[in-house]
């Protein structure tokens, strides 16, 4: 249907499912290499798929939570790594969107113009707790003065802007977290470590110093100290969709398996495997993790995301993440035992995703800090109290 | 994905309050549901006032028929009667199984001929997460319970909070999963995940959730170890009907081959059945 600027609205969906298969073919050499996917993101960015949560009174489609996750299961069944980069700007721009005023006009005009942002909220010995950055903001004349560490940056070497915290202090000398979006600097920050890891090894995920980096007024996004709540009101662009990105390694570790096991034949049998009993079995076991995680996300797309719970949301949401990434792990840990010892070997995209689906676990939210939250607030039990168990006090 | 016949993730226990303006097929829809939450407090009661009386279910459902609940219909047709069945079959789990299951198999045998098995999937599946939503709430109340100076008892302590969060999430996935294939049969474009014809779909909600039902009951097992004995014993009654309460007899074993022949694209009907 043509948008009001005459624009045929883009089916991302279908878009992905065209972009998927080139991406599939890509992924060894990338994954090989630990280098960063730019003919993957060049296709992206080209094909207005980057722009898609940019609001239509901004230039975008304003795609749905529910039309995101869709498209981006089926780019990590192809991808896991690509899925991932694309995650944080796809789910970032959503969130700042949402905020309204200046900053988001900007932002959401830029990336329909083929900006792509990469967001660095973890650091080191912040343990997934992101709303206490570490990164300090000190007021200069026209903006802020920043400096820290930044860990997990993902997207970084295809980054044409960047979103990240930092917080500052306020009257009483307490710490205030705060967002900035601004220009990629050229200057006074700097690669620490180049991302070399064990999966999503073409995240481009560098740790970075930033050094006397000055931020001007006019990249603050949000008030001052309102990170978290502005947060929390938008997390469900956040953990729907990094869970849609591990959902989507699933089905894709699940469509493989069937397709090998139905074409390998063993000669002690004389069938193709799919035949064997154990086969069918733990197969079964995935299809049923995997459509428990599908339907745990989907409830949480649909969820009522406007309440007046902030805090209960953000549970809700977290905890959801949790559950979906454990379940997507859980299919393909399986995958590796129905395909046997062949999805150990490096032309087996298997490996790759076994190696991918496990960074679900570590990526925020924190699993105990979740586990954490949950609990007490189901129990009444205060969450930001303290001493926070008993016995610690 | 529309939001179709049943919609709601809230726990039965907290689905009491009568919404507003919810039309007269909603009030009808909502007084059935309470009057099930009250005869499932009833039956609680009776089980532990009357723990090794074996006629207790025939008297429940004698309650049950009274109430209008195994001759439940719906102007929705079929599917919104299955809907409905489902939500009638969590309350009423909350506070006897062995009943809850009972009435699956009433409520199953009034389905469409052809669509039978897969009623009788998702009404147990039903009961199971009935089951499981009320070992939670027990064990939850209990640790509270036990934690009253609010500095010191269980509800402090990190094991027993994270054990909550668990039971917690996996009780929104059960709830999802349940949802979504009910959904699904109103509205079959609606995304579950499928590996072949209604039967072997129905298999999923069936074996994930007799499954999963089976630890979150185990854990509050775990969390009402200092409880008071007539808790305990709710839970323990909970467990015994998670393992063998069905009426029709239907193992995780048949649900995997059915599933996994169907993902596979082999006919569960080939002989023989196995190599």
């Amino acid at each position: 249907m043509p948008g009001s600027d005459g624009r045929e609205r883009i089916d991302y969906i279908e878009l992905a499912r065209e972009l998927a298969p080139t991406f599939a073919e890509r992924a060894a050499r990338y994954d090989a290499e630990a280098s960063f996917p730019h003919e993957n993101l060049a296709e992206l960015i080209r094909s207005g798929y980057t722009a898609m949560t940019v609001p239509p009174e901004f230039g975008g489609d304003g795609a749905s939570l529910a039309e995101l996750c869709e498209a981006q299961r089926i780019l990590a069944a192809a991808c896991g790594s690509t899925a991932f980069v694309v995650n944080m700007h796809v789910h970032g721009i959503a969130m700042i969107a949402k905020l309204g005023g200046p900053s988001a006009e900007w932002a959401c005009r830029a990336v329909a113009d083929g900006a792509m942002i990469a967001g660095g909220f973890s650091e080191p010995g912040v343990g997934g707790n992101w709303w206490h950055p570490t990164t300090r903001a000190e007021r200069a004349d026209g903006g802020y003065l920043l400096n820290g560490r930044k860990g997990f940056f993902t997207g970084y070497p295809g980054a044409t802007h960047l979103f990240l915290s930092a917080a500052t202090v306020d009257d009483r000398g307490l710490p205030q977290p705060m967002a900035f979006l601004l220009p990629k600097p050229e200057q006074n920050i700097r690669v620490t470590n180049e991302w070399d890891a064990a999966g999503m090894r073409a995240t481009g995920s560098h740790s970075l110093a930033i050094e006397n980096l000055f931020v001007d007024d006019r990249w603050v996004v949000g008030e001052r100290g309102t990170l978290p709540l502005l947060f929390m009101t938008g997390v469900h662009w956040a953990w729907c969709s990094f869970a849609s990105v591990f959902v989507g390694i699933a089905r894709g570790a699940l469509e493989h398996v069937v397709r090998t096991q139905r074409r390998r034949v063993i000669s002690v049998i004389g069938k193709p495997n799919a035949h064997l009993p154990g086969v069918q079995f733990r197969v079964a076991e995935m299809a049923a993790k995997l459509a428990a995680a599908e339907a745990h996300l989907d409830a949480a797309v649909h969820a009522d995301h406007d309440g007046s719970d902030p805090l209960g949301h953000y549970i809700d949401m977290s905890l959801m993440k949790v559950s979906v990434t454990q379940l997507a792990q859980e299919v393909v840990t399986l995958a590796m035992q129905v395909q046997g010892g062949s999805s150990f070997m490096t032309v087996d995209p298997l490996q790759r995703m076994y190696r991918d689906v496990v960074a679900g676990l570590l990526v925020s939210p924190a699993t105990d800090v979740v586990l954490e939250w949950a609990g007490k607030q189901a129990l009444d039990v205060p969450i930001f109290a303290e001493p926070r168990w008993a016995g610690a006090g | 994905m529309g939001r179709g016949w049943v919609g709601e993730m809230a726990a039965p226990w907290n689905r009491r309050k009568e919404p507003d303006d919810m039309g007269v097929e909603g009030a009808a829809r909502w007084a059935l549901r309470s009057a099930a939450g009250d005869l499932a407090a009833t039956f609680e009661k009776r089980r532990l006032d009357r723990p090794n009386n074996g006629n207790l279910v025939n008297e429940n459902m004698a309650d049950l028929s009274a109430a209008g609940i195994v001759s439940l219909d719906s102007p929705d047709g079929p599917e919104g009667r299955l809907a409905e069945s489902v939500e009638l079959l969590r309350i009423v789990a909350s506070g006897c199984g062995s009943t809850a299951f009972a009435l699956a198999a009433a409520l199953t045998n009034r389905a469409p001929s052809a669509a039978r098995q897969e009623w009788g999937h998702s009404c147990d599946s039903a009961v199971f997460l009935g089951l499981a939503e009320r070992s939670f709430q027990i064990a939850v109340q209990c640790t509270k319970d036990r934690s009253g100076d609010g500095v010191t008892g269980p509800a402090r302590l990190p094991g027993t909070q994270f054990a909550v969060a668990r039971m917690r999430a996996d009780l929104a996935t059960m709830t999802a999963l349940l949802t979504r294939y009910v959904n699904q049969r109103a509205e079959p474009d609606a995304g579950a995940v499928s590996v072949g014809e209604g039967v072997e779909d129905s298999c999923i909600p069936r074996y994930y959730l007799a499954t999963v039902a089976e630890r979150v009951v185990s854990a509050a097992f775990q969390l009402t170890e200092d409880s008071d004995p007539q808790d305990r014993q709710r839970i323990c009654w909970i467990w015994q009907d998670v393992k063998v309460g069905p009426v029709f007899a239907f193992t995780n074993d048949h649900a995997l081959e059915l599933i996994g022949k169907a993902a596979l694209g082999i006919d569960p009907n080939d002989r023989p059945r196995w190599l």
